[in-house]
């Protein structure tokens, strides 16, 4: 499952990549960065909305990580790969507004992609006739939100990096600034909290 | 352990299909652009200036003891330099006193040739008027009239 999530990651960042293009946006070519947004931006969507549950936040969140990195990339030096530099970014920033947001959380929820029709896991837990798979997939995603919204923040985001983005422990350890048993204990804790509030839809 | 958790993992995976389309992420970029020259306008320097420096320390990841020992460390340095103050404070005046009065009074000795003498050249640029002894009453010249007197009266 390890080896899966990570030979999930690296073809998606080949380094050379991010570099030249890092490299050109400092020299002063814009289009350069423009790139790098398009690269990135679903894959810190992700990370940001499942974080906040709510679409507009994540929009304006979105958009202020990747104006702050566009503005800090002078002072980007390359200790780091470029993928965890933004995502450091990401994360710190995502982390602020959750904390000064509070309990005022209202949820904005994306729709569900039609492919999760044809997911192996998703027909393997509605494996039933349709119009129950459809009751089932509006309810299952109030459901799986509201109990990532009752997880602290710093375990919303280990599960979000981990479970929804695939990252593997070393990647998150580092992009978080822990170390790679914090992470394991972290998601430990939360799988448990989650079994606890999703107890209903374990077994269909 | 992870096997338990099996079916909460796959419910979270699920949650990779809850996205907000691909027209979104095709105007993003056009937003992006947008937002950053409506910044320009109204973002004042200082407000930029400080968001860079927070990046950047935010990038750098300090151990938390080295807050410590950096504070220790000042605060180390400011009390030695108290206590020495402290011990003695006639001392800290005085250095300061001789810097200023010995500056004018330095003489530089140059040698000219082997078999010349000596000279004592001083060694500030500027000429110094000639002071007062220090001793005596001053000195008074008399007869003596400004020209312009004279002049007057001489046919």
């Amino acid at each position: 499952m390890e080896d899966q999530k990570t030979a999930e990651i690296d073809p998606q960042n080949p380094p050379n990549e991010d570099e030249a293009l890092v490299a050109r946006t400092q020299s002063g070519d814009p289009v350069a960065f423009d790139a790098l947004i398009r690269k990135y931006t679903p894959r810190l969507y992700s990370l940001v909305y499942n974080m906040t549950s709510n679409h507009e936040d994540t929009n304006d969140l979105l958009q202020e990580i990747f104006a702050k990195a566009f503005r800090s990339l002078n002072g980007f030096r390359g200790k780091s790969s470029f993928y965890t530099w933004i995502h450091t970014i990401a994360v710190n920033m995502t982390i602020n507004f959750v904390k000064k947001r509070g309990r005022r959380t209202q949820m904005s929820l994306d729709d569900v992609d039609s492919n999760i029709q044809n997911d192996k896991d998703f027909l393997e837990m509605t494996a039933s006739s349709d119009p129950v798979r459809e009751a089932y997939l509006g309810e299952l995603q109030k459901k799986l939100n509201e109990a990532l919204q009752k997880l602290s923040i710093e375990h919303r985001m280990v599960v979000t990096m981990f479970d929804v983005q695939g990252m593997p422990h070393a990647e998150i350890a580092k992009i978080l600034g822990i170390s790679e048993g914090t992470v394991r204990s972290r998601l430990f804790y939360a799988h448990r909290q989650l079994q606890n509030f999703l107890q209903e839809f374990k077994k269909p | 352990m992870q096997d338990d958790f099996s079916d909460v993992q796959k419910l979270l995976r699920l949650k990779r299909y809850e996205t907000p389309g691909e027209e979104y992420f095709d105007s993003f970029l056009n937003e992006f652009h947008q937002r950053q020259r409506a910044e320009l306008i109204r973002t004042p320097l200082w407000q930029i200036a400080w968001d860079r420096l927070q990046t950047f320390f935010a990038e750098v990841r300090v151990p938390k003891m080295a807050y410590v020992g950096s504070f220790a460390a000042v605060t180390i340095c400011v009390l030695a330099a108290i206590s020495q103050v402290k011990d003695n404070p006639m001392k800290a005046g005085a250095i300061a006193d001789t810097k200023q009065s010995a500056a004018p009074a330095t003489e530089r000795l140059v040698a000219l040739s082997t078999d010349s003498p000596r000279i004592r050249i001083p060694a500030s640029d500027h000429f110094e008027p000639a002071s007062l002894p220090a001793t005596g009453s001053p000195r008074y010249v008399l007869e003596t009239r400004p020209v312009s007197f004279g002049a007057q009266n001489s046919f």
